[in-house]
C-alpha cells in the first residue's frame, strides 16, 4: 500500500513540493538570521538540516511552521502560496513542528494530551473512547504509547513520542523536528530514527534539525547545510561522510572529535574529589541518590553516564553544594563541601547544564557575569564597593583569553550566541586556582566548533592537573573524553569501566538497567523489583 | 472517530488578520525605564488635553486651577513637595523588595505603625528636647515599620507563603490597632468627632523650610537623598551587585554562592523600615497627630510608582515627582468643583500609558503584508484533501 501512496504524491499535479521556501529572509534587529534561503522539501523524504549554532536552521523552520513571520519570502505548500499568522495556520495545511521543549500537559493522560485541539473529540467523549482513539493513532503511526498513563510520569523519550503523535494526528504532512535526539538515550534515538524512516516511507516529509553528524548520516535522504543564515549546500546522503559534512559546515574543523583526544598520563594520581555513600532525595522527597561513592583523581576525567533522571542532577547539586545530602560526604582536596561557598573555596569549578538558567545572568552585562566568582574579594571589591574599572578590565582580559566574539564587556550576555556564552562561563570557571571541576552536559546545544572548544578546555584542565567530573548524556562525548566511566542508574553507580570506548555496548545496556537481568534493556526497565531494597 | 478524519480538517479555520500589522516581541528590550517615563508624560499630556472638555468647568479655569495648585504658586509648590515626601519614601519601600520580585503591599500599614511608634515615644517623653525627641521618634518609626513586616517575611522565607497576601492583610490589622489607640489610651482630650490621638509635643514637629516661598517640612531633604543613596548602594556596592544579579536570575545567585534568603529578608525589612520612616515623617511633618487615615493610600501609590519605575531608585524619584504633581493638581481641581472621578481618571490614564510604555519597549509592530503580496492568511482550502489520502490505515494493517 505504501508505494501506492507514494506514487499518488508524484502523480499529483505537476509534482509540487510538500513544502517550498522561497527567498526567505528573517532579521532580528541588526542580525540577519535567515538570508534569502530557497529550499524545497518533497513528500516521503527525510531531510536533515545541519549547521552550527546561529546558522539559522531553527529560525528557518520556525518561519515554515508559522512560529515566526518572515520579513520577506514566500511559502508554498502543494503548489499554492500560503501565509501563516500562527502555528495553527501552518498545521491547517499540514505543517507541524516538534520543539525541544514539549508542549504537553503533565497532569493529563497520554490520550487526553492527544485529544487537545482535536476535532473528533468533544467534552462528552469518554476516557475509554479517548484511550481507544489514542491507541489507534499510535498504531497508525507505528509509535506505541501507553494511552492511560499520565504524561508527567513518562520518560523524555516517551513524551517526545506523544508530542510527535499529537502533531501527526493533526494531519501533518510535513513534520519538523528541532534537534529531537538531544534529549534521548542512544537506544531511544535509534528507535526514533527508525520511526522517522517509516513515516517517510508512508509519504510524510520529515525535516530533521540536528547537530549530530552521525545521526544525520544514518537517517537522512538529503542533507542541507546552513551557514550564517545562508543555505550553503543541499546534497544527497550518498557519498557524504562525517568529514565531508563537517567540512561543509566549517572550513576548519574536519571531525567532531578528531581534534580532541586524551593524552595518556603516567604520573601518580591522588584523590581530589571523594564522594562517600551519598544518599539524597529529590525535590519531591523521592530517593534520588541511594548510596553513591566514587573518587576523581587529579589529571583524570571521570565520566558519569546515565539516562537523564537517574540522579545526575542531584549528584551535581550535592557535589557543588547546592543541595544538602541526607547522608554521606563530599570532600574536595580534603575539605568537606557544606554549601556552595565551601565548594568554591575548595577550588571547585562548576559548569552547569543550563548555562543561561543558572551559570549566567542573561539580562546583565558581560563584565557583571565575568566577576560572579571573584567579586567578593580584592581587587574587584574593596571596602564593600565593586570597582567597576577593575572589573571591566578583568572581564575584557577574560574575553580576550577565551576569544569571545566581542570585546565590549558592556554587552548583555543574552546577546551572545550559545557558544560564546559557554566560552565566557567556562573561562570564568577555570580562571584562578582550581582543583576540580564538575561539568554537566557542557556541550549541549552547541555547534560542533564551539563544542570542540569546550571539550578542549576540559582536557586542558585535566592536563593541568584538575580532577574533572563530566556528567553527560552524550555517550560519545563521555567515551572520548574520559579516563574512566561510571554508569549511574536509579541513584546508584552500577558499573565502572576503564577502557570505556571498547565497552560501548555494555555501557549502553547498563544505562538502560540491563545490568539487572540478562535480557535486553528497555523492555521492562521500570520496576524490576530487584532495586527496591530500602535504604 | 479515528485520527484519519482529520484529513477533512477545514483549513479555512485559520485566523484572519484584519490589520496588515502584528505585534512581535522585541528580542532585546532596552531602555525600558526611558520608554516608561516618556509614556507617562505622553499620557499626562493627552489627559490634560481631553479632561478639561469633560470637566464641566471653563477650560481656562481648569488649567488655572492646575497651575495654581501645583507649580504656579508658592502654596501649590508647598503642596506638591509635601505630597512628594511620603510618596517617594513609599515608592522606595516598595521598590527595594521589588528588586528581588517581592511585593510589599503593606506599606500603608507599615506607615501607620511607624507613625504609631513615633507618637508613642512623643507622648511618653513630652519634655524631651526637640532634636533628640525627633531622632528617637524617627528611629522608633523605622523599627516599628520593619517589625510590621517580620511575620510576612518569615512566612515567605520559611514556608513560601506569598508576601502579597500577608503584607496586604496586615494593613487592616494596623488600622484596627490605630483605632484602638486613637479612641482609647491616646484619645485627644476635648475633641469631638474624628478618630485621632492627642498631638505630639510641639518641639517634635519637624521644622519648616522656606524654598523660594514654598513652605515644606524638613522631611523634604530625604526626597532626593534616599533614592540617590539607595541607587548608589545598589549600583556600586558588593551587596548591591548581589541584589542586581539575584533579582535578574535567582538561580544564578544561588549558583554563585550568594545568600538568597538573607537578601530576601534584608530587602523586606528595609522596605518595612522605610515605610515606617515615611509614616513617622508624615506625622511629624504635617498632621502632628496620629490618625488611622494618616496615609491617604500613599502606600498603594508608592507601589504604583515602584512598579512603573521598574524598581529603579532614580526612577522612583522621577515618577513620584510626576505623581505628586498629579495629586496636587487633582486636589486643586476638586476645589473648583471638578469631579474627583475625573481626577482619578487623569491619574489612571497617565499610569496606563506608563505601563503601555513598558509594553512598547518589549514589543513592536511588524508589517505582515509586504507591498504587492496577496491577502493575509487564507491558505487555499483545497490543499489538504489534494494531498495523498494520508497514511490512512495502511501503516497499521
Amino acid at each position: 500500500m505504501e508505494p501506492a501512496a507514494l506514487a499518488g504524491t508524484q502523480s499529483g499535479t505537476s509534482h509540487a513540493s510538500a513544502l517550498d521556501l522561497r527567498f526567505m529572509v528573517k532579521r532580528f534587529g541588526a542580525v540577519t538570521a535567515v538570508n534569502d534561503v530557497n529550499l524545497a522539501f518533497s513528500a516521503g523524504e527525510v531531510h536533515a538540516l545541519l549547521g552550527e549554532n546561529g546558522a539559522g536552521k531553527s529560525t528557518l523552520m520556525n518561519l515554515a511552521a508559522g512560529f515566526l513571520a518572515p520579513d520577506q519570502g514566500e511559502i508554498w505548500v502543494g503548489g499554492r502560496q500560503v501565509r501563516f499568522g500562527s502555528p495553527r495556520d501552518a498545521l491547517a495545511v499540514g505543517i507541524g513542528m516538534v520543539h525541544q521543549h514539549f508542549r504537553l500537559v503533565d497532569a493529563f493522560t497520554v490520550a487526553e494530551n492527544l485529544a487537545i485541539g482535536a476535532d473528533d473529540v468533544s467534552p462528552r467523549t469518554s476516557s475509554r473512547q479517548l484511550n481507544k482513539r489514542a491507541d489507534l493513532i499510535a498504531e497508525q503511526f507505528g509509535m506505541p504509547v501507553q494511552s492511560a498513563r499520565l504524561v508527567g510520569t513518562l520518560s523524555v523519550g516517551e513524551k517526545q513520542r506523544v508530542e510527535i503523535l499529537r502533531t501527526l494526528s493533526r494531519g501533518t504532512r510535513v513534520l519538523i523536528l528541532d534537534e529531537p535526539t538531544a534529549v534521548l538515550t542512544p537506544e531511544e534515538s535509534e528507535g526514533l530514527c527508525e520511526n522517522l524512516r517509516q513515516m517517510a516511507a508512508q509519504g510524510t516529509c520529515i525535516i530533521f534539525i540536528s547537530h549530530k553528524l552521525k545521526e544525520v548520516l544514518s537517517v537522512a535522504d538529503r542533507i542541507s547545510v546552513m551557514r550564517k543564515g545562508n543555505l550553503h549546500a543541499t546534497v544527497p546522503r550518498e557519498g557524504c561522510d562525517v568529514v565531508s559534512l563537517s567540512r561543509m559546515m566549517f572550513d576548519d574543523v574536519s571531525d567532531e572529535f578528531a581534534s580532541v583526544a586524551l593524552t595518556p598520563y603516567d604520573g601518580a594520581r591522588s584523590d581530589v574529589v571523594v564522594v562517600e555513600d551519598l544518599v539524597c532525595s529529590d525535590d519531591r522527597g523521592a530517593a534520588a541518590l541511594r548510596g553513591v561513592s566514587f573518587t576523581v583523581r587529579d589529571h583524570e576525567v571521570l565520566g558519569v553516564v546515565g539516562v537523564a533522571g537517574n540522579g545526575q542532577q542531584e549528584l551535581e547539586q550535592v557535589i557543588t553544594g547546592l543541595r544538602q545530602a541526607d547522608s554521606g560526604t563530599v570532600r574536595i582536596g580534603g575539605e568537606p563541601v557544606r554549601d556552595v561557598r565551601s565548594a568554591m573555596s575548595a577550588g571547585l569549578a562548576h559548569i552547569p547544564e543550563d548555562r543561561m538558567g543558572s551559570g549566567l545572568v542573561g539580562s546583565q552585562t558581560i563584565w557583571r557575569n565575568a566577576i560572579m566568582r571573584n567579586y567578593r574579594t580584592a581587587p574587584v571589591t574593596q571596602g564593600g564597593v565593586i570597582r567597576a574599572k577593575v572589573a571591566r578590565a578583568y572581564a575584557a582580559d577574560l574575553a580576550d583569553r577565551v576569544d569571545l566574539s566581542t570585546r565590549d564587556v558592556g554587552v548583555l550576555v543574552q546577546h551572545l550566541s550559545g557558544g560564546n556564552a559557554q566560552k565566557l562561563l567556562v573561562g570564568r570557571e577555570f580562571d584562578g586556582d582550581r582543583r576540580a571541576v564538575v561539568a554537566v552536559n557542557p556541550t549541549q546545544g552547541l555547534d560542533v566548533k564551539a563544542a570542540t572548544t569546550v571539550r578542549t578546555r576540559l582536557l586542558e584542565a585535566r592536563d593541568r592537573g584538575l580532577a574533572v567530573l563530566l556528567i553527560s548524556a552524550d555517550l560519545d562525548e563521555v567515551l572520548t573524553l574520559s579516563d574512566r566511566v561510571v554508569v549511574i542508574y536509579e541513584g546508584r553507580i552500577v558499573g565502572e569501566f576503564t577502557d570505556a570506548a571498547s565497552h560501548r555496548d555494555v555501557i549502553g545496556r547498563y544505562m538502560g538497567g540491563g545490568h539487572l537481568s540478562a535480557e535486553s534493556p528497555g523492555t521492562s526497565d521500570s520496576d524490576s523489583g530487584a532495586t527496591d531494597d530500602s535504604d | 472517530m479515528t485520527a484519519t478524519d482529520r484529513a477533512a480538517t477545514p483549513a479555512a479555520r485559520t485566523r484572519k488578520g484584519i490589520l496588515p500589522w502584528r505585534i512581535e516581541r522585541r528580542p532585546d528590550p532596552d531602555r525600558i525605564g526611558v520608554y516608561r517615563l516618556v509614556a507617562v508624560l505622553v499620557g499626562l499630556a493627552i489627559s490634560l488635553i481631553v479632561a478639561p472638555i469633560l470637566s464641566g468647568v471653563p477650560v481656562g479655569d481648569f488649567y488655572k486651577a492646575i497651575w495654581t495648585g501645583t507649580i504656579g504658586t508658592a502654596l501649590g509648590w508647598s503642596n506638591v513637595l509635601t505630597i512628594a515626601i511620603p510618596l517617594t519614601l513609599a515608592g522606595l519601600a516598595a521598590a527595594i523588595p521589588y528588586r528581588l520580585s517581592l511585593w510589599n503591599v503593606g506599606i500603608d500599614g507599615q506607615m501607620l505603625m511607624g507613625a504609631w511608634a513615633a507618637t508613642g515615644v512623643g507622648l511618653w517623653l513630652p519634655n524631651a528636647p526637640g532634636p533628640l525627641l525627633i531622632l528617637v521618634m524617627i528611629i522608633a518609626g523605622l523599627i516599628a515599620g520593619a517589625l510590621w513586616i517580620v511575620i510576612p517575611t518569615w512566612a515567605r522565607v520559611a514556608f513560601g507563603v506569598s508576601e502579597v497576601i500577608t503584607t496586604f492583610l496586615l494593613n487592616f490589622v494596623a488600622v484596627a490597632w490605630l483605632v484602638y489607640w486613637c479612641t482609647g489610651p491616646w484619645r485627644a482630650p476635648g475633641v469631638a468627632g474624628g478618630i485621632r490621638a492627642a498631638q505630639v509635643p510641639e518641639q517634635s514637629w519637624l521644622p519648616m523650610l522656606d524654598i523660594h516661598g514654598a513652605q515644606v517640612n524638613l522631611g523634604i531633604v530625604l526626597v532626593p537623598l534616599l533614592p540617590v543613596a539607595f541607587w548608589a548602594y545598589s549600583r556600586f556596592t558588593r551587596r548591591g551587585y548581589e541584589v542586581t544579579m539575584l533579582g535578574a536570575n535567582p538561580q544564578a545567585g544561588g549558583y554563585a554562592g550568594m545568600r538568597v534568603k538573607r537578601h530576601l529578608i534584608t530587602a523586606m525589612l528595609m522596605g518595612g523600615a522605610i515605610a515606617g520612616l515615611a509614616g513617622a515623617i508624615n506625622m511629624l511633618g504635617t498632621s502632628h497627630e496620629l490618625s488611622p487615615g494618616l496615609t491617604y493610600n500613599t502606600g498603594f501609590n508608592g507601589l504604583v510608582v515602584a512598579v512603573l519605575a521598574g524598581a529603579n531608585e532614580l526612577g522612583v524619584l522621577a515618577l513620584s515627582a510626576v505623581y505628586s504633581l498629579l495629586l496636587a493638581g487633582g486636589g486643586s481641581l476638586g476645589i473648583i468643583g471638578v469631579s474627583s472621578d475625573l481626577v482619578f481618571a487623569i491619574i489612571g490614564v497617565t499610569l496606563v500609558f506608563g505601563s503601555l510604555g513598558e509594553a512598547y519597549a518589549r514589543l513592536r509592530l511588524v508589517r505582515t503584508t509586504p507591498r504587492g503580496a496577496s491577502s493575509p492568511t487564507a491558505p487555499p482550502p483545497s490543499i489538504t484533501p489534494s494531498l495523498p489520502g494520508s497514511t490512512e490505515s495502511e501503516g497499521a494493517s
